[in-house]
């Protein structure tokens, strides 16, 4: 987007992209946006993108993989160094301006020209490779957009909010569903909804599938009972284990058709 | 109406604009920022040894940023102590206050929450930096025309 760059880190702004998951192969989709890399790449990136699908690659940002590096060694993590680095890390998206090797999880940060996204550390979602590239294409299109801006943390936590966003946005569209094994069930984007549409904000056909519609039907339910239980159809079990009479003690010669009471014989 | 700082800002010459009594009867003065130091330093040596507080608010929407000092006169065997209230108005475009740091040492921390807030930047402040909002942030939270960025979730914790 931005062709002509300022600042010097960004020129060699780099995405390398993983999703962390403890129980499949860890993904190593790396990207770059560093200009000698992308000529490296280009062939690499034209030969994948023939043997896919043509179509939907054009419509979303090529994603430029850095190149895997060997002998990864954590460096710059000390004390000395200030014990912190360059991230914004919200529960789904975490950016860090360090190179992470995906298999040993070495945190080389002298290597500040390269941001590593870790998707969903926590597995909330059920992510495929066609969810996730799109995911990742939507960093590299965001990198290409703050080209140029500083490296700080307001910038990255910029980022890291809008793919936040963008997730949402997935889940809203039934692109993306919620990991029902994960190990916290919490719903953080938001209760699953049947029938709820995101683009119109109203169900297809009638009321919303809510906690209020649901709740109305309910309290139409108890209604029922109630008028049931004073047309003496249903009685109070003499035999419960709570025996308060939650919907008025009983009356002998109490109508409620006309709700008055009849002469006491 | 004139309070007795007032008078004897007037008998001494020195520039100043009354802004009444607030609600506890304490005198309330305006002074411009270019005569702030030196007032200041003309104030401890009258007598107010003691920075009460400071804050800052933004006044209008487009309008002037202020920051405002509350002056007291500690003494042995007084129980009704002299105070003050100072209030020093600055341009949005180009805030500029001296800062009173070196009259009176408490006003370190909340000028720089003042600063951080509002961005009035305060002379001669020695370590003039955020301290609420982390070093990046851009803008200043408390001003009329601050638009939150659109975070996700803010957490520093990893």
């Amino acid at each position: 987007m931005a062709a002509t760059s300022t600042y010097m880190a960004s020129t060699n702004f780099s995405v390398l992209g993983w999703r962390g998951s403890k129980r499949e192969l860890r993904k190593t989709s790396v990207f770059s946006v560093s200009y000698q890399q992308a000529e490296v790449e280009e062939q690499v990136k034209t030969k994948e993108a023939t043997q896919e699908k043509d179509t939907k690659q054009q419509e979303t940002t090529p994603l430029r993989p850095v190149e895997p590096q060997v002998n990864v060694k954590s460096k710059n993590m000390g004390r000395e160094y200030g014990g912190q680095w360059l991230s914004s890390a919200t529960r789904h998206v975490r950016i860090y301006a360090a190179y992470i090797d995906p298999e040993t999880c070495e945190f080389d940060q002298t290597q500040m020209d390269k941001l590593t996204l870790i998707l969903d550390p926590t597995d909330e979602f059920v992510w495929t490779d066609e969810t996730c590239n799109k995911v990742y294409s939507y960093f590299q299109e965001l990198v290409d957009h703050y080209e140029g801006a500083p490296l700080t943390e307001y910038t990255l936590r910029l980022i890291g909010s809008d793919i936040e966003h963008y997730i949402r946005k997935l889940l809203y569209e039934d692109e993306i569903q919620y990991n029902m094994n994960a190990r916290m069930l919490n719903f953080s984007m938001g209760k699953p909804r049947i029938g709820f549409n995101y683009n119109d904000g109203a169900s297809e056909d009638g009321a919303p599938l809510t906690e209020y519609t649901i709740r109305l039907i309910g309290s139409d339910i108890e209604h029922c009972i109630r008028k049931l239980l004073y047309e003496d159809e249903i009685q109070y079990n003499m035999n419960a284990r709570m025996l308060n009479f939650s919907m008025g003690k009983p009356r002998i010669g109490f109508n409620y058709n006309d709700g008055s009471i009849e002469d006491l014989q | 109406m004139q309070g007795r700082l007032s008078a004897w800002l007037v008998k001494h010459g020195l520039i100043h604009r009354s802004l009444g009594f607030d609600y506890q009867g304490i005198e309330t003065l305006q002074i411009k920022p270019k005569d702030w130091h030196s007032i200041a330093v003309i104030l401890y040596v009258y007598g107010y040894n003691y920075l009460r507080s400071q804050c800052a608010y933004d006044v209008a929407p487009g309008g002037l940023l202020a920051s405002v000092y509350h002056l007291t006169r500690i003494e042995y065997g007084v129980d009704q102590p002299e105070e003050v209230c100072i209030k020093v108005f600055a341009s949005r475009r180009n805030p500029r206050i001296p800062s009173v740091f070196w009259v009176w040492k408490s006003v370190d921390f909340q000028e720089r929450e003042s600063y951080d807030m509002l961005g009035i930047s305060y002379d001669n402040h020695p370590r003039l930096k955020r301290i609420l909002m982390p070093e990046s942030w851009i803008g200043w939270p408390l001003r009329k025309d601050y638009i939150a960025p659109n975070f996700y979730e803010i957490q520093d914790a990893h």
